[in-house]
């Protein structure tokens, strides 16, 4: 089912860990500190939320769909629930209301794919607009919410350490790609999803529930955003509404596309998200502790990525006959 | 009600004096001190418009609430524009504000140059201009807002202060946007001041656009290649939040201090002033800046200059705070500013 690339050649995956290797090496060799247990530790730490998003990612676009709403997802649900809180409301109600809120929404987008036959891409890009303009109108009154209470356990999330080296980010990434990767690959919701996505006529012509598996994945992509918009704002004890106008979305999708998750759906697996985060965690880990400036760091970020895609496309070229639009 | 109270007041005067035969005023009028006739009648009429860069952060929130507060007292219009920081939209709401002839314009430009053509635009239509807290480098009728160079100055002072002796004497520079007016003028008085004082070095210079995770990312990485640092020099407290954050859970507080700006916001400023996130503080107090505004637009309504013909600014104050300055009235409240307090 899982279409696997041309046997015999690279597939980007692991082009990807050859270059991340290559990066490793040399930043080993020319930064002092670079090869440090703690310093790789950080490393993790700082692109876990990214990886994490783009576990929830991966699962849509394997589905042949995508879901430009995780950011605002993240946001406006995870400040909505601190708001309620820091209006007195107790930590694990506004917790729960703005889970829920958050599989709504999922489901919302879901049911506009699914039923309404709405492109997902445009379902979700009007859907992240509304969000976003629920969000400032009722859910959250200033662009940064701080939390000024504490939190006790929930706030370890972002800020704990499991015995004082890991970070609890990096094990709640390590975690939740297990559990996702073990979903995708041995439960049959998990084959659906790739014959959904390798096929969604064949699929549903083999009897899959295509349209509720459908919703289930954007409910599954939004709990996801929602746990890490979490782990987001315990860990600075401030959640950033402004973020739902960054680009951040587009470099959920690029860790995806990167590690080789293609955009046409029904190929990749959980493995190509961390290998994918991991060059990008290398990138700006590299890059911070070098001290390149600002520009310089996103014209090296474009370069290395483009380079990537393009050795890709050199090793694997486009199949015309499978090949269709959206293909990458 | 108190006006409606003082208009019934009136009327009943009125009537008692046409009862016993008087010449009776047809309203009880103040007596004339030769100015307020024509500085009350100044604002009937008139429109303001603002384009702030959000509507929803504690900088805007301040000086808006001041605007409310003032115009509702006066009785002139406002209108606010929210472009939610995308430059573009904020154009477009400039270029839309401009065929709509306001009487005053004011607009806080998130980057240095975007919005200059736009001024003078503004300016030939016969509109008064304020800019507001982050200039272009053209001058309009009004500049309202912080001296950013002077704020990077400031904190690099309280940088020597608390990187002297017994300290590495390393800093890192934790900026907003490359293109933003606090950044570039901040980081250049930084570094000027940095400069005279060579056993301070700054080991690192990285920009975190305005964003605590990026700051988190960018200062928990600097840790690790700098464990001897001894300061993170930010230039925005909402931003800096997230330093304070990976010092804190390096278990580093006590040794790499996070020195920071901000408005004063209750919450951004003096909370995590007095809890130990932000080691030194220099306010540009919004609250200034709010009440500032209110009066440059009651002036410019009621002198209505040529625009652009004799421009003025209203620098800010800095004020520095520590954990151990810092007073409860020391920060503000959107709902006090909204009160005018």
């Amino acid at each position: 089912m899982q279409k696997m690339l041309k046997g015999g050649s690279i597939s980007q995956e692991q082009m990807v860990l050859i270059i991340s290797a290559a990066l490793f090496v040399i930043f080993s060799i020319t930064l002092d500190s670079f090869l440090q247990v703690s310093n790789l530790v950080s490393l993790l730490q700082n692109v876990s939320i990214l990886g994490i998003l783009a576990i929830g990612m991966a699962v849509v676009i394997i589905g042949r769909g995508i879901d430009l709403t995780m950011v605002a997802v993240m946001v406006f649900t995870v400040g909505w629930s601190f708001s309620l809180h820091l209006d007195g409301m107790s930590i694990g109600i506004a917790l729960a209301l703005g889970f829920a809120l958050a599989l709504l929404i999922g489901t919302v987008n879901g049911f506009l794919i699914a039923y309404v036959e709405i492109p997902a891409i445009f379902a979700t890009l009007a859907m992240a607009t509304v969000i976003a303009g629920l969000g400032r109108f009722a859910l959250v009154e200033s662009d940064t919410i701080f939390i000024t209470s504490d939190l006790g356990l929930i706030g370890q999330l972002g800020s704990g350490r499991i015995g004082s080296v890991i970070p609890m980010p990096v094990v709640i990434f390590l975690l939740l790609a297990f559990v996702v990767y073990l979903a995708l690959r041995y439960t049959r919701y998990g084959a659906f999803i790739y014959a959904i996505g390798d096929n969604y006529l064949a699929a549903r012509n083999n009897g899959i529930a295509t349209r509720p598996m459908t919703i289930l994945a954007y409910a599954v992509s939004a709990a996801i955003a929602f746990f890490a918009g979490l782990i987001m704002a315990t860990t600075v004890s401030t959640v950033n509404a402004r973020l739902a106008n960054s680009t951040l979305v587009y470099d959920i999708i690029l860790v995806v596309v990167i590690g080789g998750i293609g955009l046409s759906g029904g190929k990749g697996s959980i493995r190509n998200v961390l290998s994918g985060t991991l060059l990008i965690g290398l990138l700006l880990n590299g890059m911070t502790i070098m001290n390149i400036s600002y520009s310089v760091q996103n014209i090296i970020k474009a370069l290395i990525l483009l380079a990537a895609i393009i050795l890709d496309s050199l090793l694997n070229p486009r199949d015309e006959q499978t090949s269709q639009q959206g293909d990458i | 009600m108190k006006l409606r109270l003082t208009g019934r007041l009136a009327t009943l005067t009125g009537l008692m004096c046409g009862a016993i035969g008087m010449a009776a005023p047809a309203m009880a009028e103040r007596p004339d001190d030769g100015l307020f006739d024509i500085y009350s009648s100044a604002f009937e009429g008139k429109t303001v418009a603002f384009v702030p860069i959000s509507a929803n952060y504690d900088l805007t929130e301040g000086w808006i609430a001041a605007l409310e507060h003032s115009a509702e007292r006066l009785g002139y219009e406002l209108q606010i524009r929210d472009p939610n920081w995308n430059i573009d939209a904020g154009a477009q709401a400039l270029e839309q504000f401009i065929s709509e002839k306001p009487d005053i314009l004011i607009f806080q430009n998130n980057d240095m140059h975007a919005y200059t053509k736009l001024v003078q635009r503004a300016m030939a239509a016969d509109i008064n201009v304020i800019q507001m807290n982050l200039k272009t480098p053209v001058n309009s009728d009004a500049f309202i807002g912080g001296d950013w160079y002077q704020v990077g100055a400031d904190e690099a002072m309280e940088a020597v202060r608390l990187c002297g002796e017994g300290t590495s004497g390393k800093v890192a520079i934790i900026q907003g946007p490359v293109t933003s007016p606090p950044s570039l003028l901040g980081v250049a008085g930084i570094e000027d001041t940095l400069a005279e004082h060579p056993n301070i070095t700054i080991v690192a210079n990285q920009a975190a656009d305005w964003d605590a995770s990026k700051a988190h990312a960018i200062a928990s990485t600097l840790i690790k290649q700098h464990p001897d640092l001894c300061a993170f020099v930010g230039l925005w407290d909402n931003m800096d939040i997230g330093a304070a954050a990976a010092v804190r859970e390096a278990g580093l507080a006590d040794k790499i201090k996070v020195i920071t700006e901000g408005g004063g916001h209750q919450k951004s400023g003096c909370d995590n002033i007095k809890n130990g996130m932000f080691a030194s503080y220099v306010k540009v107090d919004t609250r200034d800046q709010a009440k500032q505004l209110a009066s440059a637009v009651e002036t410019l309504l009621q002198v209505s200059p040529e625009p652009g013909s004799q421009p003025f600014g209203l620098y800010t104050a800095n004020q520095l705070l520590t954990p151990e300055t810092v007073a409860d009235t020391d920060c503000w409240t959107v709902d006090q500013v909204r009160s005018g307090g």
